[in-house]
């Protein structure tokens, strides 16, 4: 059974005159490690944030072990456990006050707590700091007690954007050891990264995104026995696709400038939001229900 | 720098010199480079360092628009007026104590008071200024990226805190001397010398709040992590300081009303005031600086330099050695909570409802401002109700109405209680602000949004409903202002429905508009404790809102039951009053409206609102 299932994902922000996901579909199986590559912009936070119900997205299906995360909310969240990419952690707390609280949210028990508490405390290295406030710990820190909080009531499927970010050498290779225990335990591991040579190494499979698309699905097992280079593969696909982007959105900017000299420029930017809207109207297709930006009940 | 070496090459006729035979050498010589002495090199940077705070401190808009100018206009309006008013009751009270006879003239005693008010003033703001200068977690890591040492950071800090607080005695004392001055007919040498104590009054102030520095910092830390204990002793702090001040307030205007009988009583005390002035010796010091005698001024004068400067340079150890221990110390010391972690498993209700508790009252400026606004109100509207009842009572002596004079205490209850409460109401409208970056968590955790906000709208109300309870409670305790008059005042039992109603739908509706503002529109870029009360466009909107309508109906309600009491007037004023007298079923009203209006726009389009939010 897939920990993550991703089909048919659209999202397109309120205004914006780009659409951040476009078809975006895979799924993540029990034990796997999966990385999410792409470079900056190319929509790898945004399928994240749909992923885990930060965000409302236009169309689409997201299931964490089968619940779906718009009509099941509750427990598809506490399926997963999510580390984001800004180490935001409520400062006025100390360590433990955060992970109590966590724990709590996701009714683990006393027993488990402790022994969840322990374990990760011990492996992050963070014991002598867990009863500080959060606001004196350094950005590692920070970084570590975001981890342990998404563990803190073992999901099956643990999501972490751009976890390596700000980290010491010691706590990524920490971080990676314990991907690797996590997934060898029947859990799933789905992470973004500009690391390709981590992600090369580490996961089983990964997708790259680009403009808001899968424009590559690789079996990194398999990958690794045809000794291709990931880094160099990346670069020119990528390179290839911002190309075309570019040029579109170059097209885009000039029909704007047109229309902004016939009908003003508020009306111009209308226009061409209302032309990125039907567009995705037509991809999406008429069989797939559309819903409006704001109407799913998430929460 | 390059020097060319010309020698005669050796066994040569030297009749011509050619380039064939000399010997060029390029001798290359490291430049000289003039390095400033350290001194001025020090000084160079602490004045560097200076600039960058007085910038930091008191940098002026860049955007000079219109409604910044209004704004800053208003500030400083507002700021001038409240200038004018402390003038204006300190030359009343001046003249009070300053008699042409020598004998009981207590003017040189109201001038050490005075200073000793304003130091205790200074003191109270400087200590927390000084912790701001002392903490680590402020500006002082990314300074020290740069090539200056603790003690240059230290030395900046201290000398720009020295010449705010000079500023600070300016805008306040100045005023305040010359209204003295004027009030004692003082001569022109009086003027003279004011410059002096503006420049050293900080001094004795400066040097206490660098020895209690370190003991009070400590203190805070140990408090912080015991957010119960502190905010009882803060609610016990405030209580009590209130209390006593609006005693006081009380007293002075219960002998205000007979001018003559307290100025005689003055007199009568005159000894024992001159006594108790004498033990401020050091505040003497300052006041001697104004006396008469010119041998007295000069001694004084000496006194006052000599002493400033070995206490700012015992400040300066005592305050560089402090700044270096909080930053070797920093992270052991600070923020430290060793207690044994509990790992009791709690419901999600309560444990939303723990964290937000441990958010808000952790963060002092928070807990300060919401709890001072809580507690004043129902200690505002006893006291205010008990001066307004006296005040009555002595105008009206023999034809006091209690119906009428209870209706009275209702007009004034509403007036200082809705002007207070919206401002206590506004916090919530930060409720959303409030979670900063960490927003994301409210959308991750697998509990209903309505719950998390039910529960932060619940920490701003529960203390608000208390306050008006007590409130209440306290119109309701028999008043009697005159000791020869049996008549006592206090609002009926039906009137203390009438506004606990009002008031809770009130706070209610406030609450839930600013929650819905703040879901509409928050300011979650912000993260730490002092955004926590940051003014954001929804808690102002609240407090306009709230500050208008409460002074309105206020005024109406005072207006009515004040036309009721004289029964006087044109019929514009009976008309007006005959609304007055409707105040309790049209306020009622008004509050049902407000309240289910706010409230159904937050269940019905806070959804949509917040599922719009992001802030990863």
């Amino acid at each position: 059974m897939a920990t993550l299932k991703v089909e048919n994902l659209f999202k397109h922000y309120r205004n914006a005159k780009y659409i951040s996901a476009r078809n975006i579909s895979f799924d993540v199986k029990e034990g796997e490690i999966f990385g999410f590559l792409g470079i900056n912009g190319a929509g790898k936070s945004t399928t994240i944030k749909c992923i885990t119900g930060i965000i409302p997205f236009t169309s689409g299906c997201i299931q964490v072990c089968g619940h779906d995360i718009v009509t099941n909310p509750y427990n598809a969240k506490k399926n997963f456990g999510f580390v984001p990419d800004n180490h935001a952690v409520y400062d006025k707390l100390t360590g433990v006050e955060y992970i109590n609280y966590l724990a709590d949210l996701y009714q683990v028990s006393s027993e488990q707590r402790k022994e969840n508490f322990d374990m990760l405390v011990d492996k992050f290295n963070m014991r002598n700091s867990v009863n500080n406030q959060i606001s004196s710990y350094s950005h590692g820190m920070k970084q570590k007690i975001s981890i342990i909080g998404a563990l803190i009531h073992s999901p099956k499927l643990w999501i972490l954007d751009e976890p390596m970010v700000g980290l010491d050498p010691q706590s990524i290779f920490e971080v990676k050891e314990y991907m690797k225990e996590y997934a060898a335990a029947g859990n799933s591991v789905f992470f973004s990264s500009h690391n390709l040579d981590t992600v090369e190494r580490l996961c089983d499979r990964a997708v790259i995104v680009h403009g808001g698309r899968v424009i590559r699905d690789i079996d990194l097992k398999e990958y690794r026995k045809t000794g291709k280079d990931l880094e160099k593969e990346f670069i020119e696909l990528t390179k290839a696709a911002t190309a075309t982007q570019n040029q579109m959105r170059q097209e885009l900017g000039q029909k704007e400038d047109l229309l902004a000299k016939e009908y003003g420029k508020g009306k111009a930017n209308k226009m061409i939001i209302k032309q990125i809207k039907d567009e995705l109207d037509n991809e999406i297709g008429q069989t797939i229900p559309r819903k409006e930006e704001g109407d799913d009940e998430q929460d | 720098m390059s020097k060319i070496k010309k020698t005669l090459k050796p066994d040569q006729d030297i009749k011509k010199i050619t380039l064939e035979n000399v010997n060029v050498t390029i001798e290359t010589k490291e430049p000289e480079i003039k390095k400033p002495s350290n001194f001025k090199s020090n000084i160079k940077k602490v004045w560097t360092l200076m600039k960058l705070q007085f910038k930091s401190r008191i940098a002026m808009p860049k955007n000079r628009d219109a409604k910044t100018i209004a704004k800053y206009t208003v500030a400083l309006l507002a700021v001038l007026g409240i200038l004018g008013g402390l003038i204006f009751v300190y030359y009343s009270f001046a003249n009070q104590f300053i008699t042409d006879n020598p004998n009981t003239n207590l003017g040189h005693e109201f001038l050490i008071f005075t200073i000793l008010a304003f130091m205790i003033l200074q003191l109270f703001f400087m200590i927390p200024t000084l912790i701001r200068v002392l903490d680590v977690n402020n500006d002082r890591e990314l300074l020290l990226k740069l090539p200056v040492s603790h003690k240059q950071i230290y030395l900046s800090k201290v000398i720009v805190t020295y010449i705010m607080e000079v500023l600070f005695a300016t805008v306040i004392l100045l005023p305040i001397l010359i209204a003295y001055g004027v009030a004692s007919n003082m001569h022109w040498g009086f003027f003279f010398y004011i410059p002096v104590i503006l420049v050293f009054i900080p001094v004795i102030p400066f040097f206490l709040a660098n020895v209690v520095l370190f003991p009070i910092a400590k203190l805070i830390n140990f408090l912080r992590s015991r957010t119960l204990l502190t905010s009882i002793g803060y609610l016990v702090l405030l209580v009590t300081f209130i209390i006593l001040y609006m005693q006081i307030i009380e007293q002075i205007m219960t002998a205000a009303t007979d001018s003559a009988n307290f100025e005689a009583t003055l007199r009568d005390n005159a000894g024992l005031i001159q006594n108790i002035a004498s033990w401020f010796w050091p505040q003497r010091i300052y006041a001697d600086l104004f006396g008469t005698s010119l041998q007295t001024n000069i001694l004084s004068l000496v006194l006052i330099l000599g002493a400033s400067f070995v206490l700012l340079v015992a400040s300066y150890y005592i305050g560089a050695w402090n700044f270096k221990k909080t930053y070797q110390e920093e992270r052991i010391s600070y923020f430290s909570i060793n207690r044994k972690p509990s790992f009791k498993k709690c419901p999600s209700w309560l444990a939303t409802t723990k964290k937000d508790c441990l958010n808000i009252f952790r963060s002092s400026n928070y807990t300060f401002q919401f709890l001072l606004i809580v507690v004043i109100t129902p200690i505002l509207v006893f006291y205010v109700n008990r001066i307004a009842m006296f005040s009555a009572a002595q105008t009206f002596q023999g034809t006091q109405d209690t119906y009428a004079a209870s209706g009275m205490i209702f007009g004034i209850s509403i007036l200082v209680m809705f002007i207070l409460l919206p401002l206590a109401a506004s916090f919530a409208a930060s409720n959303i602000s409030r979670e900063g970056h960490n927003l994301y968590h409210t959308k991750l955790i697998p509990v209903h949004f309505r719950k998390q906000l039910l529960i932060k709208s619940l920490i701003v109300f529960i203390p608000i409903l208390l306050s008006i309870i007590l409130s209440v409670g306290l119109m309701m305790i028999p008043y009697q202002p005159l000791a020869m008059s049996e008549a006592t005042f206090n609002v009926s039992s039906i009137d203390a429905f009438w506004i606990f109603g009002i008031a809770t739908l009130m706070t209610m509706g406030y609450i839930a508009l600013g929650t819905y503002l703040d879901l509409k529109n928050p300011l979650c870029n912000q993260v730490g404790g002092a955004e926590l009360t940051k003014s954001t466009a929804s808690v102002n909107t609240v407090m306009v809102i709230g500050v208008v309508v409460g002074a309105l109906m206020g005024v109406l309600a005072v207006f009515g039951a004040f036309y009721n009491f004289l029964q006087l007037g044109p019929s514009w004023i009976g008309n007006l009053a005959t609304m007055g007298r409707h105040t309790r079923p049209i306020f009622a009203s008004i509050a049902i409206i407000f309240a289910v209006a706010a409230v159904t726009l937050l269940l019905v389009h806070g959804p949509k609102q917040y599922r719009k939010l992001e802030a990863v």
